[in-house]
């Protein structure tokens, strides 16, 4: 098991000034408790990848790319495509991270952006079936930090929204007798839905959204809602050693629903900036 | 909405019967087994002790490392695989919820480490194994703020039911295992997989919070009973 | 009160009424166990502890009589492995620190890696710190740096270590319960 600590070892004398300047109600960085910071999308800018997408969140980077191939099913869902998140935190994104294999906070990151992908079929995964029982595609989505500042899981959620949204793919149909063939076009990856990562993190009795690397670690816990159209949540994970009481959960869940169409409205304006 | 009726005939708010037992381990400095109807999880504690790899150390608090482990017979298909992805992050939440409620700074440059073996499984898992981990860790005197209840909740067409199985746990809409500090009041470990509506989530924790009283419940006497005999027999009680 | 067993997370009664001592801890103004145990109560000082029915592996508190074996020796600081709490009477495996007031090639001889030694605990909250003053502590067993063979202790010769080996004499600072001892 690995147990390196990501956190930044922050000096108790820091601590103590971070503290104090909740208690005035700031946040170090001058934004209030429910504000993002500035976002910006660069998309499809890796001609290679069936579709990617660089997010940017303050000083956060993330990076996610899909790639699509053809597989078997799963013999339990037969005529559904897979979908399948991995994440990594290499080296380039922060003195702390390690070469290696992904570790236990990578595998948390890509198990809650799946999450919010798988269950509530955010792909049409029916779309994805060439020839039920045989051939489905199957759709990579590879996240890579290049820079950790705090709140990652955001950041690679619309990542892999993103990504997802420019992906277009060779489209393969079935022939008799000669398998598959390429039909030369490409095909547009459709989503039934918009789901929106929103991670607040609980510092003594502050409830903050977006938190930087320093707060991150300074945190007793971190939660994170997805949020999906129609106020719906379509999952929750909480993370970091400390507890939180119910009223404090609903509070962050209902902050997030509240929150979700200004977020979604500026990933979209950011989306068409770029196109 | 249909009415879903459960497979097992519980009610809806029904948790599967209890079992509960320390002191299952000789070698581990407290253990514990812990059953949700066929569920069945063990847990051994050893340390706090020292820390081999100095670097990883912490001058003010002991670290707590967990190994969440499902051995291959546990599930209906031979599970082959040594350590899965899914068994990597739930040892991590599992880790986060167990140092909440562990005195680490009791114990500085030191570590605590749990072991939890999934015998058979049938369902919350994970709420189970934190169970079990929670008495092993009381079993083997750890200071502690508070024993973990823990509880799953679902929702299955659209009616939720507390403590999910196998079949409810595949067949479900979404699920929610979540652990409590009781006597503190404080969610140690939350997580969700699935689409609910905010209020159906403030439901499900309500139940949730019933059916982890209960759970606390059985860990409290069970652990009462296995002290009391302790006790008894030098003559204290 | 009185021979009520409390467990973890069990309220036991307010700050206004005692001072938590051990196996207690406060949350917002109330004082809950920390451990399983029988409750102790000092009226005079208005202090409660739990007295623990099973301490945690690695539990030393101030005062306490340990076994420790010597790891490692810095320039003023001797590094230790507690091996058992003789006071507690419990396991234990944990890093401790004892000062010395030697040069370090002095304390290479009269100390060293391997020994074994009985001290007492001087503070237990951060660093175990431990120390060897006073009659019965000092090393309780130690092997000669030249031949590997147990050193052995003479009563009459004070603060000596022999080894009847090879000879060699070193002069240290001795447990009078010293596990080999020799007469004449």
């Amino acid at each position: 098991m690995d147990n390196i600590k990501y956190n930044v070892l922050i000096p108790k004398i820091r601590q103590k000034f971070i503290l104090n300047t909740l208690k005035e109600n700031k946040r170090i960085d001058n934004r209030s408790f429910y504000e993002y910071r500035a976002l910006k999308i660069r998309y499809g800018h890796l001609p290679n990848a069936d579709g990617s997408a660089e997010v940017s969140l303050g000083n956060t980077i993330v990076l996610a790319g899909v790639k699509v191939d053809i597989t078997n099913p799963f013999p339990s869902e037969p005529d559904k495509g897979i979908i399948i998140v991995n994440a990594e935190f290499p080296p380039v994104a922060s003195p702390d991270f390690e070469p290696g294999p992904p570790d236990e906070n990578a595998i948390e990151l890509a198990r809650i952006v799946d999450r919010g992908l798988r269950k509530p079929e955010i792909v049409d995964l029916s779309s994805l079936c060439i020839v039920p029982g045989q051939k489905v595609y199957r759709i990579w989505i590879d996240i890579y930090a290049l820079n950790h500042d705090g709140n990652m899981i955001d950041a690679a959620g619309i990542a892999a929204v993103v990504a997802l949204m420019n992906t277009k793919y060779k489209k393969f149909t079935f022939v008799q007798d000669k398998g598959l063939v390429d039909t030369g076009e490409k095909a547009q990856l459709t989503l039934k839905n918009f789901p929106v990562y929103v991670t607040h993190v609980k510092i003594g009795d502050h409830i903050l959204l977006d938190p930087v690397l320093e707060e991150e670690s300074l945190a007793d816990c971190k939660i994170t809602t997805i949020v999906s159209e129609g106020n719906l949540i379509t999952g929750i994970q909480k993370s970091g050693v400390g507890g939180i009481s119910l009223d404090e959960l609903e509070k962050i869940m209902q902050n997030s629903i509240n929150l979700y169409q200004t977020i979604k409205e500026n990933i979209q304006k950011e989306v068409s900036k770029n196109g | 909405m249909s009415e879903y009726k459960r497979v097992d005939g519980r009610a809806y708010d029904e948790i599967r019967p209890v079992k509960a037992e320390v002191r299952v381990l000789k070698n581990a400095d407290g253990s514990a087994i812990f059953e949700l109807g066929n569920t069945k999880v063990i847990a051994a504690v050893y340390g706090p002790r020292e820390l081999h790899s100095k670097h990883m150390a912490s001058s003010y608090e002991s670290l707590v490392r967990v190994r969440y482990h499902m051995v291959p017979f546990s599930t209906k298909d031979r599970k082959s695989q040594p350590f899965t992805r899914r068994e990597i992050e739930i040892s991590k939440v599992l880790k986060e919820a167990l140092s909440a409620s562990i005195r680490r700074e009791l114990f500085p440059r030191s570590t605590i480490d749990i072991y939890i073996e999934v015998l058979n499984a049938d369902g919350s898992t994970r709420v189970a194994s934190l169970n079990a981990a929670s008495l092993a860790l009381a079993d083997a005197g750890v200071f502690m703020y508070d024993l973990i209840a823990a509880v799953s909740v679902g929702k299955i067409n659209g009616q939720l039911v507390v403590d999910l199985n196998e079949y409810e746990d595949q067949n479900s809409d979404s699920d929610i295992p979540i652990a409590f500090m009781p006597s503190l009041n404080k969610v140690v470990l939350l997580q969700m997989d699935g689409t609910m509506s905010l209020e159906e989530i403030r439901q499900a924790l309500k139940m949730a919070k019933n059916a982890a009283d209960k759970i606390y419940q059985v860990e409290k006497d069970c652990l009462k009973g296995s002290l009391e005999s302790v006790l008894k027999v030098y003559g204290l009680l | 009160m009185d021979k009520k067993l409390y467990l973890p997370g069990d309220y036991v009664t307010t700050i206004e009424e005692f001072f938590a001592g051990l196996g207690l801890f406060e949350e917002n103004g109330k004082i809950y166990s920390c451990t399983s145990g029988l409750p102790k109560i000092d009226l005079k000082e208005r202090r409660i502890d739990i007295e623990p029915v099973k301490k945690p592996k690695s539990f030393v508190k101030k005062g306490d009589i340990v076994i420790a074996q010597v790891k490692d020796i810095g320039r003023n600081v001797v590094e230790l492995t507690l091996l058992y709490n003789e006071t507690e009477k419990v396991e234990a495996n944990i890093a401790a620190f004892m000062l010395i007031k030697r040069s370090k090639e002095v304390a290479l001889r009269s100390i060293k890696p391997t020994d074994i030694v009985r001290a007492y605990v001087l503070d237990s909250e951060g660093k175990i710190m431990l120390s060897m003053r006073g009659k019965g502590f000092g090393i309780l067993y130690a092997l000669c740096p030249f031949c590997m063979n147990p050193l052995y202790f003479n009563e009459k010769e004070f603060r000596t270590l022999k080894c009847l080996n090879c000879g060699f004499k070193v002069n240290t600072k001795v447990s009078s319960f010293y596990l080999n001892k020799y007469k004449g």
